[in-house]
């Protein structure tokens, strides 16, 4: 838990985006300075002017109101708001810092979440760390909810026009039925126009007085007359009839683009998921090894010493595997993993034992305990990897 | 299921002695990264510390459980860093734990503070 702690702490301080907002660049030099220190991404905004583009620019994760006067904090957050797109699609946490004689009017913008923090810092501070430590658990805040949304405000969009994709077709489908019943009409007339116009054929050419030596002519006019108005008129009639299936088609693909939007949008959330992992081990040096192998890949990792430890961190937090070593305190790893098969939540998560026996025991064990696979202590860094690649992707997205 | 399909752990046959550190071992582990190797022996140097503690204080307070753990752990790290014969050693005071006080176990003791010695010269004698 130090070790996963510790690096998000650093990811915060190189990653993070913070805009320091005011109305005085002196005031702006004096935050920022002090949170410079700390984190990489500091940006400040002082000129009015600029006020709503540097924010678009800057897109920050933390905003820190370095207005002396309150009054002039909750101008400038109503003018973003009125005006920048970015400030309702960017998630953001915001920070104020007040004078005394304004703590009163502040908490209640706090308690009523127009912002989210403030802190007691003008006309001067006695704290220089109480600044960049609202940062971090801004920060922290922001991950958490980044984290426990397992189906953002997107996925939710995007799942429920998917949902009625159903209908969308059908209705789609019963126009195209009726164009393409319209051409068959349209291909009938013309066979019929056809079969009429030569079955006529001889009579026309009796009614015309046609002799012997005119009747090539005869015929020859006859079937130039067929082929302009039956079977000219007809083909006509038939491209006429197809032209608005071309517009459905059309109107088809337009209709469709919200659809392949949603889907794409979804594929790309399952594509950018990061899975977690669960290391359950009672020896540090083995879970420092294991996330050190680990480092490398995109896989949010979590450590627990013992299975109550880990039972408590998988109802939290659902990862999406279990490396779990065999001989562990109390419980060991054999009977945890029967446990987690047992639990409703827990038994789709694919647990992988860590063994230092290679015997068929402990292979026959572990697959009645329910384990997916095994690997066999000292681990290779390359073997680990694979094998976690390949149970992940055998145990696609797991689910409550 | 399929077996992890790696070279054996070598294990003594009970009269010849494995090395006291095989160099080789962690590296072909890391895929011959030798800078996560030189960490992964300084992490290693803090488990056999804790090993050592964690043995005398089972042994002082006779909880062969918690014996037979401490053992079992170093046995593992001992392993992964190449440090054979220890290993060796502490899967033998695993077992013993296990089953047991035994004089032979005392010999065993012994023989693993011996070794954590050798093991701890090694490191120090290599720069790492």
């Amino acid at each position: 838990m130090t070790d996963a702690r510790a690096e998000s702490a650093r990811r915060a301080r190189s990653n993070a985006t913070i805009l320091v907002a005011s109305d005085a660049q002196a005031n702006a030099s004096v935050v920022s300075k002090l949170l410079s220190e700390e984190f990489d991404g500091v940006r400040s905004s002082w000129v009015p002017e600029s006020a709503l583009s540097d924010f678009e620019a800057c897109r920050p994760q933390v905003l820190v109101l370095a207005f002396e006067e309150l009054e002039k904090a909750e101008v400038y957050y109503l003018g973003l708001y009125r005006h920048s797109r970015a400030i309702r699609e960017q998630p953001h946490r915001t920070i104020v810092l007040c004078h005394k004689d304004d703590v009163k009017r502040v908490f209640e913008l706090c308690r009523t979440e127009h912002f989210d923090d403030y802190i007691l810092f003008w006309p001067m501070s006695y704290d220089g760390y109480r600044v960049p430590m609202a940062v971090y658990s801004a920060l922290r805040h922001l991950a958490a909810m980044q984290s426990a949304a397992r189906y953002p405000g997107d996925v939710v969009d995007s799942a429920r026009r998917l949902g009625s994709i159903g209908e969308f077709i059908d209705d789609r489908l019963a126009a195209g039925a009726q164009h393409i019943e319209t051409i068959r009409a349209a291909a009938d007339r013309i066979g019929k126009g056809v079969d009429s116009a030569f079955d006529q054929l001889p009579a026309r050419l009796q009614a015309g007085g046609a002799s012997d030596s005119s009747s090539v002519e005869a015929v020859r006019g006859e079937l130039g007359r067929i082929r302009r108005e039956s079977v000219g008129a007809g083909l006509q009639a038939l491209s006429d009839a197809v032209a608005p299936v071309r517009r459905w088609m059309d109107q088809l693909q337009a209709d469709a683009a919200p659809y392949v939007q949603a889907a794409q949008s979804m594929k790309s959330v399952a594509q950018h998921r990061v899975h977690r992992l669960l290391v359950v081990d009672d020896d540090p040096f083995q879970r420092k090894l294991l996330a050190k192998y680990l480092s490398g890949e995109p896989y949010d990792l979590a450590f627990a010493a013992d299975s109550s430890e880990a039972f408590a961190l998988a109802m939290a937090d659902h990862p999406d595997l279990v490396l779990m070593d065999v001989v562990l305190p109390n419980v060991d790893g054999l009977e945890a993993t029967r446990r987690f098969r047992a639990h409703p939540d827990l038994a789709n998560i694919p647990v992988v034992m860590l063994t230092g026996q290679s015997g068929r025991e402990i292979v026959i064990e572990s697959r009645r305990a329910g384990a997916a696979d095994f690997l066999v202590k000292p681990i290779d860094r390359s073997v680990l990897i694979t094998k976690v690649r390949e149970v992940l992707a055998a145990a696609g997205p797991t689910t409550r | 299921m399929d077996n992890d399909a790696r070279r054996p752990i070598p294990h003594s046959d009970g009269g010849a002695r494995l090395p006291t550190f095989d160099e080789t071992v962690l590296i072909d582990l890391l895929d011959g990264d030798e800078q996560l190797a030189a960490e992964v022996l300084r992490d290693f140097e803090g488990a056999l510390q804790h090993g050592t503690d964690d043995i005398e204080s089972a042994l002082r307070d006779n909880r062969s459980g918690d014996l037979a753990l401490a053992a079992h752990k170093l046995k593992s790290s001992s392993r992964t860093v190449g440090a054979m014969q220890l290993g060796e050693l502490c899967e033998r005071l695993e077992a013993g734990a296990r089953s047991g006080p035994s004089h032979s176990m005392e010999r065993t003791v012994l023989a693993v503070m011996a070794e954590i010695g050798a093991v701890s010269r090694r490191l120090r004698a290599t720069g790492k």
